[in-house]
């Protein structure tokens, strides 16, 4: 069981449903049966900006759908979160991308997008997204877009469809000069479900291409990454895939996704609503999901020795499956090795004079409280007693020796907690 | 004056609370974007 917190930390709005592809491995629940596809409206995306604004969420993701086919409304909507503090990042498939559009991201401060490409020719992009053309347009945004200066991320969603061309996508996208190359597994999305199972690639397959994916670093220097959690038991060896091994299930735990519709969901692959946004506002919906955070949708995963620390898979891909399993979840035996944290704690000396990042977010949880960083990259959650000490420490110097008497708390107790503040980068000398 | 897990089926101690950051899912190309891959 997860403590509650007030409000997400991070969220991802899908601004439209509409989306000029078709992949076959979508996980939007909306892109498949027919349905009539909404788009947030002006006054909707002011009220979703309010809402993230009064419960100091950290972070956003603008997706959809694909976000671009409504540029007004999609801007409106990274020019509210940019206003209000939020680290924000674009997911689009870039074939709408063009200059105008560049120059105003630039010009609010959303520097970083994450595309989609699925094959290393236009035959095999175009037959998985269904649209002739969309090759050309996503690779020329993606030239566009490093041509403008934005971190450009890269994925490759990966199916028995193209698993067989990782390299070849990977050696693409690094003459492109892309910052991030990611290649994930697609994951089984709900509606169709039955029928893609099959599309799924191996537990050996997604090994195999982990390990492609670090013989490409290794060739073209640019980062590489997963998009999703991956289960630990997939991982395998977990000293070598450490940073791979930091994407946990945060659904319904510090994140959620806001519907374009206004509805509250789990994550993007979930269809499960809690509530609408748009007239009961965010905490509501958001307090009633519980289920997810005592991980009631794990399966069998929740008997595993590791469980507490991997998260055992992705719970949406358990229910969608024919097993109700993840379909990459092996067993706790195949885990060979444990991930190394490269966060080195600093022990500050107690007569340090140290003042509070002043990029510090201090958000109070019944509990205690959240303290992160603006750019989203680290959080901590404290008790009652160090949040309030945090909040009375806000715009003032001090050193630990002073915090320790002051609060009257043990000085060793204060050295040790103010470092692990310190070495997040959340305290500064 | 204590650094606390959010999972409560954890030790409530520093190098678990080290820990506790829960890195995103789902799309989500910010996490740590400092990283430097292994």
């Amino acid at each position: 069981m997860y403590k509650t917190l007030c409000g997400p930390i991070a969220v991802q709005v899908e601004v439209t449903e509409m989306c000029n592809d078709t992949c076959r491995h979508c996980y939007n629940f909306f892109r498949h049966d027919g349905y009539v596809c909404k788009t947030m409206s002006e006054k909707e995306v002011s009220m979703v900006v309010g809402e993230l604004q009064k419960y100091q969420v950290i972070r956003g993701v603008i997706t959809g759908g694909e976000p671009l086919i409504v540029p007004n409304i999609f801007l409106k909507l990274a020019e509210g979160m940019a206003s209000i503090g939020m680290r924000t990042t674009i997911n689009t498939n870039l074939i709408l991308f063009n200059k105008a559009i560049g120059t105003e991201l630039l010009k609010i401060g959303t520097g970083t997008i994450m595309t989609s490409l699925i094959g290393d020719t236009p035959e095999l992009h175009d037959f998985v997204t269904q649209n002739p053309g969309s090759w050309e347009g996503t690779v020329n945004g993606i030239e566009l877009a490093k041509s403008m200066g934005f971190r450009v991320l890269v994925n490759m969603v990966l199916t028995k469809w193209n698993i067989h061309r990782v390299r070849e996508v990977g050696n693409l996208v690094g003459s492109l000069g892309v910052d991030t190359f990611g290649a994930t597994r697609a994951c089984a999305p709900g509606p169709i479900a039955k029928d893609f199972h099959k599309n799924l690639i191996s537990v050996e397959e997604l090994r195999e291409s982990l390990k492609t994916l670090y013989e490409l670093k290794e060739k073209w220097d640019y980062k590489v990454d997963i998009f999703e959690h991956y289960p630990w038991c997939a991982l395998g060896d977990l000293k070598k895939y450490s940073y791979l091994a930091r994407r946990k299930c945060t659904a319904g735990i510090t994140s959620c996704t806001i519907g374009a519709d206004g509805e509250l969901r789990p994550c993007g692959h979930s269809s499960m609503r809690y509530g609408n946004v748009f007239s009961e506002g965010l905490s509501k919906p958001w307090m009633k999901m519980n289920d997810w955070r005592k991980q009631i949708y794990s399966g069998s995963c929740i008997k595993c020795n590791f469980f507490n620390r991997c998260t055992g898979g992705c719970p949406t891909e358990i229910q969608n499956s024919l097993d109700k399993k993840d379909h990459h979840c092996t067993s706790g035996e195949d885990v060979i090795s444990l991930p190394i944290s490269k966060e080195e704690i600093i022990s500050l000396d107690p007569d340090c004079v140290c003042k509070l990042n002043e990029k510090i977010i201090l958000r109070k949880e019944e509990f205690g409280g959240t303290i992160g960083t603006r750019n989203g990259e680290k959080l901590l959650f404290v008790d009652k007693k160090f949040f309030e000490t945090l909040l009375n420490l806000k715009d003032r110097k001090f050193s630990i020796r002073q915090v320790s008497v002051e609060f009257t708390e043990d000085l060793e107790q204060v050295i040790q907690v103010f470092s692990v503040l310190f070495s997040k980068k959340m305290i500064v000398k | 004056m204590f650094i606390v897990e959010l999972n409560e089926a954890s030790d409530q101690n520093v190098s678990e609370a080290v820990s506790s950051e829960l890195g995103g899912c789902h799309w989500d190309c910010d996490t740590e974007s400092d990283h430097s891959g292994e």
